[in-house]
Formats: structure tokens, sequence, C-alpha cells
């Protein structure tokens, strides 16, 4: 079976997975729409949660902006500053939003600061703030579905719209809680398989984590390879580059934090359980099941970097000819993600942190994680996974 | 029924603005957290954990942060992440003190809770039901399964 059938065939039962569950979840009560019903057990909310989270930006982003634009140790502020602000939610906001027992945020500004006016602003900012996410995770679901479908941005991205418009009209919460549960199991194992075929790739260390540490088959650390080999190339050291400046990422991730701490879809996850202990043990479910995820991003983009790279000059001053370019690069050309210039006329590609000399124009971040495993030659299954988690993500 | 058909329109607008993203997908969401730092966050934690906190402090908190946060995002970004609108261009030199846009957020809050503070100094406090319900919010609850 080709890749593409074998695509075809993973990320369609998924799907099909999550249709059935939203039809037979189909919401009967408003407050089965809002909170399905509020009887929920903990590991298994802490699980919807954790896909809730795992949305296109952790799934698919994280590790591309790690690995690429933010050069490794700028990235740090998404990790800490997202689990940060997770914690915070989790110890400070939402037991006693529970507690108070309304529904949605805005209710509760209402409520608490008795004016109807500070109920119209909260909805005001939330929707700004949620129009805001959405067009970054529509952006994830573009890029998936975009490859998935082997077709261009714009239809990847209408395509994903329609599926998303279907199942979220559909089932409402209820059918997301238990879908998300399904798309947990499905992303969660999509993300680590990939990294742990990977890390023994590169490593012959099968945890991801560990495997970040150690060293490559030829003795040096995959680490201190990687720097070496960004230097050489003109980019800064992976593991030291700060983001603009220490006052800037400490404001990053205080920024995230707190607004993480803020942002209501992710409060309201808090209600679909019976009591506030319950909210609390939910939540640190949900922390457990999110580490997973992050502690392996940063493995993931270390080792996709280094994968590009080695893949573009297999050693150093020999570039790939763009005739011998590997399929996983022409199938990503093809949705506008990936983009090459033959600048200096000489047939080969030459990957450089200098904009004049480099010939890798374009290389979206968001295609790290999805095209990873294609990039270090997986079997077909494996990339269909990804795949199939990625839009399990995005949704 | 309401709320599906809001969702809809969501989706179809979202997904329009979809097409022209102000950058990656975690980038783009990262800004929505700064604007929600800036917006809700300070007056969700002010209400849960303080009794005095009046209605108007709040409601000048919110709009003074999420006003200060979006000026600043639309200056450097474009106004609606309409490329070419943006006057200060995204460069790090004209930052504020060498914060990105998409960091601001914390900024955007500290001006918020400023703002709540002082006007709920100027203001009468909150009725007394509101501070009952505070009160409330902040005693365990008796586990209903014990």
């Amino acid at each position: 079976m080709t890749l593409t059938e074998t695509t075809y065939w993973i990320v369609g039962a998924s799907f099909l997975l999550y249709i059935l569950i939203a039809i037979r979840s189909r919401a009967g009560t408003t407050q089965e729409f809002y909170v399905a019903g509020k009887g929920i057990h903990p590991v298994a909310n802490g699980m919807a949660t954790a896909a809730d989270w795992m949305s296109a930006a952790s799934f698919i982003s994280m590790a591309g902006l790690i690995g690429l634009s933010y050069n490794g140790y700028g990235g740090s502020v998404f990790l800490m500053g997202w689990t940060g602000g997770y914690v915070i939610l989790a110890m400070l906001i939402a037991p006693y939003l529970r507690k108070y027992g309304k529904f949605t945020v805005p209710e509760f500004i209402g409520d608490r600061y008795y004016s109807d006016t500070a109920r119209v602003v909260a909805v005001i900012c939330l929707i700004i703030c949620s129009v805001t996410y959405v067009i970054g995770q529509m952006k994830g679901i573009g890029v998936a579905f975009s490859r998935f479908l082997e077709t261009d941005y714009e239809t990847g991205l209408f395509s994903g719209m329609v599926i998303v418009f279907f199942y979220a009209v559909l089932g409402g919460m209820k059918g997301i809680t238990y879908t998300q549960i399904a798309q947990f199991c499905v992303l969660i194992f999509a993300y680590t398989v990939p990294a742990i075929f990977i890390s023994l790739q590169l490593t012959g260390q099968p945890i991801p984590q560990l495997g970040l540490g150690s060293t490559l088959a030829d003795g040096s650390y995959l680490l201190e390879k990687l720097d070496r080999t960004l230097l050489d190339l003109g980019f800064q050291e992976y593991t030291t580059s700060v983001r603009g400046s220490t006052l800037n990422m400490a404001a990053f991730t205080a920024s995230l934090m707190i607004g993480t701490a803020g942002l209501p879809h992710v409060i309201i996850r808090f209600f679909t359980v019976p009591t506030v202990r319950a909210a609390r043990t939910s939540a640190g479910w949900a922390l457990v099941f999110i580490a997973i995820l992050y502690t392996t991003a940063p493995a993931v983009a270390a080792m996709a970097r280094l994968n590009i790279i080695q893949t573009l000059e297999p050693q150093p001053g020999q570039h790939l000819a763009i005739e011998e370019r590997p399929t996983w690069f022409k199938n990503w050309e093809q949705t506008g993600l990936l983009g090459i210039e033959d600048k200096n006329a000489d047939g080969r590609i030459q990957y450089s942190a200098d904009p004049e000399q480099n010939e890798l124009v374009t290389l979206d971040n968001d295609i790290l994680v999805l095209a990873n495993p294609e990039i270090a030659n997986l079997p077909n299954w494996v990339i269909a996974l990804v795949a199939a988690g990625g839009l399990a993500a995005a949704l | 029924m309401a709320s599906r058909l809001a969702m809809a329109a969501a989706v179809l607008g979202a997904g329009y603005l979809g097409l022209n993203p102000p950058g990656f997908a975690a980038g783009t969401v990262a800004l929505a957290f700064g604007l929600a730092a800036a917006s809700l966050f300070p007056a969700l934690f002010l209400g849960i954990f303080s009794k005095r906190v009046s209605r108007e402090g709040a409601i000048a908190g919110m709009l003074a942060g999420i006003g200060v946060t979006l000026a600043y995002v639309f200056q450097h970004k474009g106004l609606m992440f309409m490329p070419g609108t943006s006057f200060l261009g995204d460069l790090p030199p004209n930052w504020f003190f060498g914060i990105e846009p998409n960091a601001f957020g914390v900024v955007g809050a500290a001006v918020n809770f400023a703002v709540t503070l002082t006007v709920t100094r100027l203001t009468p406090s909150p009725p007394e039901s509101v501070q009952q319900l505070v009160d409330d919010i902040r005693v365990p609850a008796v586990s209903h399964e014990g």
C-alpha cells in the first residue's frame, strides 16, 4: 500500500471514530450541551482536557517553533508558559469557578461585578481572544489537511473547516468531550511513536526525552552536533539562543502563563466533573498527560532539525542536488509551506542563515512535526498515524 | 440553537481569517493568550480573591488591558492583521523594552491590575450580597458524595 492509501485509511478510520461518537452523544438539554451532564470521571476528563490543550498549536506548531524560528532555547517560553499557566489555572481559578457553579466566564464576571456592562465587556474581550485563538488553530488545520489531501493550504483549510463545523455543531460539548478522549489517545500515540523511532535511529535510545541528551552513532552528543552544525550554517547555537532578550523571554512566558489561566475554553472543561475535588484531580491528570507531549516536543524539535540539515547537507560542503530531493520534500512543496529558490543556479540547495545565500526560502514552522517521520524515512503507517494525530489535535 | 449558530459563525469567520494568518499557528495562539492575560485574567483573579474590587474598577481594567495590548499588537502587526497597515513595523528596535508583540500580554495585565485597583479606590464597595458570594466561593464545598 502506498503512503497515500495508508494515510487515507488510518485518518479515515480515526475520523469515523470521532463522528460516530459525536453522533451517539447528540446533546439533549442545554446543560448537557455545555457541560456534558457533569458526569465524567476525572481521569477521562483529564484526558479530554489534555486533548483540548494539545490543540493544533501544541501538536503541530510547538516542535516547529522550538526547532526552527525560536531556535531551541528560545522555544522554552512556550513549554514553561503554557504548563505554568495550566498550573495556575488548576490551583487558583478553576476550583472556585466550579464552586460558583455557573457555566461561563462572562456570567461569573457579570455576577461578581454586579453589572451587565461588566458582562458585556467580558464577552467582547472573550470574543477577541477566541477569534485570535481560532485563527491560529485554523492555520494548524490548514497545514494538516493540505498535506493529508495533498493539496494547497487554502483547500486544506476549507476542508478542515467543513469537518469541524459538522461535528462541533452536532455534538456540542458532550460530543466533544468523548471525542476528545478518543483524540487524545490517537494524538499522544501519534506524537510519541515517531519520536521513539527517530530517537532510536539517531541515538539508539528509545525514550526521546533521554535521547535528546544522548550520543549519536558517531559518538558525539546530539545537542553538540546540532549546535556545531547550526553555527557552521550561520545560525545561532541551538541550546543557548535567547529570543530577543531575557526580559522578552520572561515577559513572553508570563504572558502565556496568565493568559492561559484566563482562557475560557479550558476553564469550561473543569465543569464536566461532579465535584470541586474531582476538578482538581482531573486537572492533575491532564497535567500528567500534557507533560508527556510537552517533554517529548524538544526532542522532536532537535532531532527533526538535525535530520533536515543532514538531508540537505549530508557532509559539510556537499549540498543536496535539486533533482535528487526526496519525495517528502516535493510533497510539502505542493502545500506551499516549503519552498526553494536556486539563487546561484548550481542545481543544488544551500541552506544558510544568511538571507542572501539561503535557498531554502520557505520552511514553515508548522510542518516540522508532520514532516518529521517522512524525513526520517519511517514506515508508511507511522507517517499516516502522525497525520491522523495532527488532525486529531487540530480538531 | 443559538449557540450552534454562534459556533457556525465562529468557525466560518475564523476560517476566513485563517487564510491570512499573522504568522504560524502557535504564534497567533500566543497572541490570543496575551489578550486573555491582559483582559480576563486580572478580572477573574481579583474577582475571586478580593471582595473590595468594584464593578467600575473591573470594567475599566478590562478595557484598559485589552486596549493597550491590542494597540501595541496592531501597531506592530497591522490593523486587524492586514498586511501593510502596521505603522511601526514588526521590528525589534521599536519594541517596548525589547518585548515583542506576542509577549506583551503581561504588560497589558499589569496595566489592567493598576487601573482596576485605582478605580476601585475611587468607587463604592460591592454590595453585601456580592461579598457574600465571594466568601461562598472560597469555602470548600461539603462533598455531595460523602
